[in-house]
């Protein structure tokens, strides 16, 4: 009789865990894109492309955009071209949008630029989100990367970070700082790159 | 018999000596040892920056080719100021002191040899407290509506008063009246020379008004610089200070200070006792010991009277950096900074995180930071805007040697910079550029607010951001230099 209770206890402490993380935001992970053909040690040299703005803050991309130039350079596996020498050769490939350049444009950027690939990107959420009471900062970008040889793209992967978590709604507190969560979602498409 | 002995005899000497021969053979001869024959130093004046020493050294018996290892020393720390294949080298000192100079050659086989420590070479300060100095109109960074008249009166009379020779207004005036000068933020050649030339001015106090708050607790901070008439305007001291109504509250709040003019006096004070003792020739400075191996403080005793280290926090540090592996922080180098680009934040906040690099990285005797106006010069001459930072174009213009020379470019990105009352927080992107090798060395990005780690009472709050964006450029430079 006692054993059907405390299991009647143990059956009731589950459930309602996993009705508490059911309220949680899941992360969900989309499956990134990597050319098998592709060998990733060839690319020496690349330039980040100004990213693209789908967030309502309107200078998001860029601090996303340089925050990952930075980390991407820290990594010492891919030399990044400064931004100003990017942005010079955007101006000289007559590039128009630069998240979605054309072949001719990346093939023209090569010969400008000399690099050996070049990234876009898309910032689709930077800021904070709303669950009933809690408040946390939420980040999402996908990118690109474009080999400039062909013009093919060679790898593809997102990440969506940040969020309203179980601990924000049982403690009411307002999640990571946004360069935190920068950080986590740049980390994560990294390690996607580099696996 | 004795033919028979002596042929005897001269054939067991003629095989000895074969023997001999034959023990020799396929030996060289003992090497002369590498020696340093002579290291002539002259001194092509007295006066630091403005004048230098130039190096010739001759080997004797070195094989292949040779290394140079130009080392010197004041203060009792030793410091490797070049190091390379060239025999002849010019050397201009930076700060003034008591130098000597030595060399170390390598050859090709890894043999080395030295010389001793040199005679005593004196350099004085730049500048002396018997020159004529010109206060320049104060260039307001703030965002705010300040009295810079007054502010600039109390910097002119605390000068005079500690027995600096001041250019009079009226003549400043009329100078700046005929040169057409209207950009007070910096110095550029032409107008250096002019002052020099035709007011015999012998530096340039140029002071930037970085916050001003006279409502609700007053908060004032001031970035103050001299520089130097030379034949390329350098920063000969740079120093900043702020302060708040309510740093010393004191018990029942008496300490607290209402008026801001109150704080600017006090400021000013503290910047003119920091300019006097940079004439005086006591300031600190960084330099890389070779023996200890790693940064040495020089004119330690000042540290404190003077402030020269604010405290930096693990918060302060840049949250992620790069520094590239062949970059060698002991080096000499000429440094352009120029304007940081304001992504959302608030106007001019690029040029004050600009000059708090350019104050933290003056500090570091093997680095030389040009003069921002000189820098404004070039660009402006070449008709490069940057929109996104420097290119490898507009890098190449300031390393050329013809144009400025610069060994490294630093530039950077301002995304926050919030000085209003209540929350204050910054956030800076920066980025070094090597001209010579025109790749990226160094990248940083630091952020962080007034209030982090702050959980009980504002125990440890940071109320301006001159205190909390000090700190962040001291451990960013740090970085790169250690």
């Amino acid at each position: 009789m006692k054993w059907r209770k405390l299991f009647r206890t143990d059956i009731l402490i589950c459930g309602l865990l996993l009705m508490l993380a059911g309220c949680t935001i899941s992360s969900t992970k989309v499956p990134d894109y990597t050319n098998a053909q592709m060998d990733f040690s060839a690319v020496r040299t690349v330039a980040v492309l100004p990213f693209q703005n789908l967030s309502a803050d309107d200078q998001a991309a860029e601090r996303v955009r340089d925050a990952f130039m930075g980390m991407l350079l820290a990594t010492e596996a891919i030399y990044v071209l400064p931004p100003g020498e990017v942005n010079r050769g955007m101006n000289r490939a007559n590039m128009r949008i630069p998240w979605a350049p054309t072949t001719e444009e990346i093939t023209k950027l090569r010969e400008i630029l000399e690099v050996d690939a070049v990234l876009t990107g898309v910032l689709r959420e930077y800021g904070s989100i709303r669950s009933g009471s809690a408040e946390a900062n939420l980040v999402s970008l996908s990118l690109q990367m474009i080999e400039t040889q062909t013009g093919s793209t060679v790898w593809s992967a997102s990440s969506t970070k940040g969020g309203v978590t179980l601990a924000d709604r049982m403690l009411g507190s307002g999640g990571r700082p946004m360069n935190d969560v920068t950080t986590q979602v740049i980390n994560d498409l990294l390690d996607q790159l580099f696996e | 018999m004795t033919y028979l002995i002596n042929s005897l005899n001269r054939a067991v000497f003629v095989l000895a000596v074969t023997v001999l021969l034959s023990a020799c053979a396929g030996q060289t001869p003992p090497q002369k040892p590498l020696r340093v024959a002579a290291v002539q130093i002259e001194a092509e004046g007295t006066r630091v920056l403005l004048d230098a020493l130039q190096w010739s050294c001759v080997v004797e018996n070195g094989s292949g080719q040779l290394n140079y290892e130009y080392l010197v020393r004041r203060a009792g720390i030793a410091s490797r100021i070049y190091e390379g294949p060239v025999a002849e080298f010019r050397w201009t000192p930076k700060q003034a002191g008591a130098y000597q100079l030595k060399v170390i050659v390598r050859d090709s086989t890894d043999r080395q040899a030295e010389s001793s420590w040199s005679a005593v070479y004196n350099f004085s300060a730049p500048v002396s407290e018997s020159g004529l100095y010109a206060v320049w109109p104060i260039e307001n960074l703030s965002a705010n509506a300040a009295p810079l008249g007054k502010i600039r009166e109390m910097l002119v009379t605390k000068l005079r008063n500690s027995g600096l020779a001041v250019l009079e207004d009226e003549r400043m005036e009329d100078f700046m009246r005929d040169a057409r000068i209207r950009y007070v933020g910096g110095l550029d050649p032409q107008t250096a020379r002019q002052l020099a030339d035709e007011l015999g001015v012998a530096g340039v106090i140029l002071t930037s008004l970085e916050t001003w708050h006279e409502r609700g607790i007053p908060r004032v901070s001031l970035l103050s610089r001299l520089v130097v008439n030379a034949e390329l305007p350098e920063v000969a001291w740079i120093d900043s200070i702020g302060l708040n109504g309510d740093d010393h509250t004191g018990l029942l709040g008496l300490g607290r200070i209402t008026d801001p003019r109150q704080l600017a006096a006090t400021a000013v004070e503290q910047l003119v006792g920091s300019l006097l003792a940079t004439l005086q020739g006591v300031a600190p400075g960084y330099r890389h010991s070779v023996d200890a191996g790693q940064l040495q403080l020089v004119d330690s005793s000042q540290y404190k009277r003077l402030g020269y280290q604010a405290d930096v926090k693990k918060t302060h540090r840049p949250r992620t950096y790069f520094r590239d592996q062949q970059f060698d922080p002991t080096r000499e180098y000429r440094v352009a900074i120029v304007p940081f680009l304001n992504i959302n934040a608030r106007k001019d906040s690029g040029k004050i995180v600009a000059l708090h690099l350019l104050q933290q990285l003056q500090r570091y005797e093997n680095i030389r930071v040009y003069e921002p106006g000189v820098i404004r010069d070039v660009l402006l001459s070449y008709r490069m805007i940057m929109q996104a930072g420097p290119s490898l174009a507009a890098a190449d213009i300031l390393a050329s040697d013809t144009i400025l020379g610069a060994d490294l470019i630093m530039s950077g990105k301002v995304f926050d910079f919030q000085d209003g009352i209540g929350e204050t927080r910054v956030d800076f992107s920066t980025q070094v550029f090597s001209g010579g090798r025109r790749e990226v060395i160094w990248t940083s990005h630091s952020y962080a607010g007034g209030d982090d780690g702050v959980y009980f009472f504002d125990i440890g709050k940071i109320a301006s951001t001159h205190d909390l964006l000090r700190p962040m450029a001291q451990a960013v430079v740090r970085l790169l230099e250690d």
